[in-house]
């Protein structure tokens, strides 16, 4: 499905990461470890996409992913990274709407996501009053209703409170079930298939 | 697209209300500041309308493309499925429909103090609104280009400024021509085309200048 064949990044002078192979099939999940500042989230957003691989690298379902099928690539990827993709100033119903009319989702669908995250009671409180852990998972019910079978997530339960952090793993593990693939980047100790330590 | 981005600016109707308090205001002082000789004031209005329309919409796109950045919504953009020219495009459509239209409110507001007759006015603002897509264009390009700097306005000052200079002589040929009794439809026009040209670069630019924010 996903797969990565000596992928290496260096900022400046300074090399990143080198020679990263991985092949990831149907229900896999990649945990990428590592300390602080050894390059996970650049991974996580090179994999997604954002940042363009230099010397083409990336493999989905045996196509390369290169700059001009790069948009059919992220079509089937959902990331979430550490900035969370909200916008401050909208209502939790306001947000809702952008979703909406962004990705053309049915209200019902985005409304039983929010109630599965706990969030339905917090629908006219401004994104910027929630709190770090709210606002994570407002952005994590986007894995209910994006229907999409990469996942790219880093650090999901950072911020994440134990009931949050079950709802998590609960929703990670159907989505494996259902055939989908995980990649992200986690300091917790947790089964994963994959393992890639920075 | 479109509805969406004109949401996210409604979202900010701060800094939608500060950018058309400060045309206003300065266009208010101006008016005051020229004094009472009405020849004066109809020679002044057009440069004084194009300079502040220019240096609203060029310093207040950046702000909102800062915020958007920092929360990451320009990630959004570019995992989306619909192409990165759609979400320009749609960000000047809202701009020009929230902001540009208002300020063209605010223009006809302050004609009479430019001792402006409702035929000039009109073609000035005219003028003004064919030019409104361009400077948005050019905002969301040096809004985009000086996403990680800081200091950024004094950047967009040098790159963009600049580009606003053709914009601003058609403009004026234009009024300059009416007001000799001249025809001034090739002026116009010369402005529509450079109005679109502009657009069509800024667009095209916009798209590279985004994945290189998105990537730093």
């Amino acid at each position: 499905m996903l797969e990565g064949k000596n992928i290496s990044f260096s900022r400046g002078s300074r090399i990143l990461f080198s020679a990263l192979s991985f092949s990831l099939k149907r229900g896999n999940l990649l945990a990428i470890k590592g300390s602080n500042g050894s390059g996970k989230s650049t991974l996580l957003r090179l994999l997604a996409g954002l940042i363009l691989p230099k010397s083409n690298t990336l493999f989905w379902e045996g196509e390369r992913v290169s700059k001009s099928n790069i948009c059919l690539y992220q079509e089937n990827i959902l990331y979430v990274g550490h900035k969370l993709c909200l916008h401050p100033e909208a209502r939790v119903s306001n947000q809702l709407q952008l979703w909406q009319t962004l990705y053309k989702i049915p209200k019902t669908d985005l409304e039983r996501a929010l109630c599965h995250w706990g969030m339905a009671a917090f629908m006219e409180k401004k994104i910027s009053h929630l709190s770090q852990g709210q606002q994570k998972r407002l952005s994590l019910s986007r894995c209910h209703w994006l229907k999409r079978s990469l996942w790219i997530l880093d650090e999901p339960e950072a911020g994440l409170d134990q009931e949050g952090q079950l709802r998590l793993t609960e929703t990670l593990s159907r989505h494996l079930e259902e055939g989908g693939c995980i990649v992200h980047a986690t300091h917790h100790q947790q089964p994963t298939t994959h393992e890639i330590l920075l | 697209m479109i509805r969406n981005e004109i949401h996210k600016l409604y979202l900010n109707s701060g800094n939608l209300l500060a950018s058309l308090s400060f045309f206003a205001l300065a266009l208010f002082y101006f008016s005051l500041a020229l004094g009472s000789e009405e020849i004066i004031l109809k020679h002044c209005a057009p440069i004084l309308l194009w300079l502040l329309a220019i240096l609203t919409l060029l310093f207040s796109t950046p702000l909102l493309l800062k915020a958007e950045h920092q929360a990451g919504l320009l990630d959004e953009v570019l995992l989306h499925p619909l192409a990165p020219s759609f979400y320009l495009l749609s960000k000047i459509g809202a701009e020009v429909l929230l902001l540009g239209l208002p300020l063209l409110g605010i223009g006809a507001l302050f004609s009479p103090l430019f001792s402006l007759s409702f035929v000039e006015s009109a073609q000035l603002l005219l003028t003004l609104l064919m030019g409104f897509p361009a400077l948005s264009a050019l905002g969301v390009l040096g809004g985009l280009l000086t996403l990680h700097t800081q200091g950024g306005g004094l950047l967009i000052s040098l790159l963009i400024l600049p580009l606003t200079i053709p914009l601003l002589l058609f403009a004026l040929s234009v009024m300059e021509m009416a007001r000799l009794g001249l025809d001034s439809f090739a002026p116009f026009c010369l402005l529509i085309s450079v109005s679109l040209f502009l657009v069509i670069l800024s667009v095209g630019a916009g798209q590279w200048a985004l994945r290189l924010a998105v990537e730093e």
